[in-house]
């Protein structure tokens, strides 16, 4: 494993995605999603200057996202979690289809807007048939 | 967090590659925008967001919480690194 910068990761990610081994096997995908906090994820967010900062708390642990946008934060918070849950890309991609967890509505729009300067929300697991 | 200010992300990575350094350390890339801080006695990894050009003071205080606890270096040395 060796550190790198974000232009050399985005290489190596675009370099994987042309040549690399894009496979997808299934019982390695059900392992991680099984892996994957199957609960809801607490999140106690708050405007920061230029960004929303969360601490997403998780099986006793707690992480750290960021985002200039609601969208942005939220990809975050989903991008910190497959990181942490050791999920590699290829299969993170996979599951962003599948398993998505997601806030609702109602915490989303406080994302969005700016008079509110700090809330939580719960991302949840929105019910699949896989 | 009065005493800490967002960081430049160049800043960041250097303070990481000196992380990797460090006995029981690991440092790489995981995820799309993330870069991940390993500990053998950790649970689970540390990510840090690398999408935009600053990384917020939230994220350098609780890394620098996390590394104080294992005693592998010192409050100081790591604010050095910055």
């Amino acid at each position: 494993m060796s550190l790198m910068s974000p232009f050399r990761y985005r290489l190596h990610r675009t370099k994987e995605v042309l040549f690399g081994d894009n496979e997808i096997i299934y019982e390695v995908l059900i392992h991680h999603k099984a892996n994957l906090p199957s609960n809801g994820v607490q999140v106690a967010w708050e405007r920061d200057e230029e960004f929303i900062v969360g601490k997403v708390f998780v099986d006793g642990d707690t992480f750290i996202a960021q985002g200039k946008s609601a969208k942005e934060f939220v990809e975050c918070v989903k991008d910190a979690l497959y990181a942490a849950f050791n999920v590699p890309t290829k299969y993170a991609e996979a599951l962003g289809g599948d398993y998505r967890l997601t806030p609702p509505e109602n915490e989303f729009r406080d994302l969005n807007n700016k008079a509110i300067k700090k809330s939580r929300l719960v991302f949840g697991l929105v019910p699949t048939t896989a | 967090m009065g005493e800490y200010a967002d960081v430049k992300r160049r800043k960041v990575l250097a303070l990481l590659k000196g992380l990797g350094t460090l006995p029981g350390f690991k440092t790489g890339n995981a995820g799309k925008h993330q870069w991940i801080v390993k500990h053998e006695t950790w649970k689970r990894p540390f990510p840090v967001c690398f999408k935009n050009n600053r990384v917020s003071k939230v994220y350098i205080k609780e890394l620098d919480n996390l590394v104080v606890a294992t005693m592998a270096c010192t409050k100081e040395e790591l604010d050095s690194r910055l």
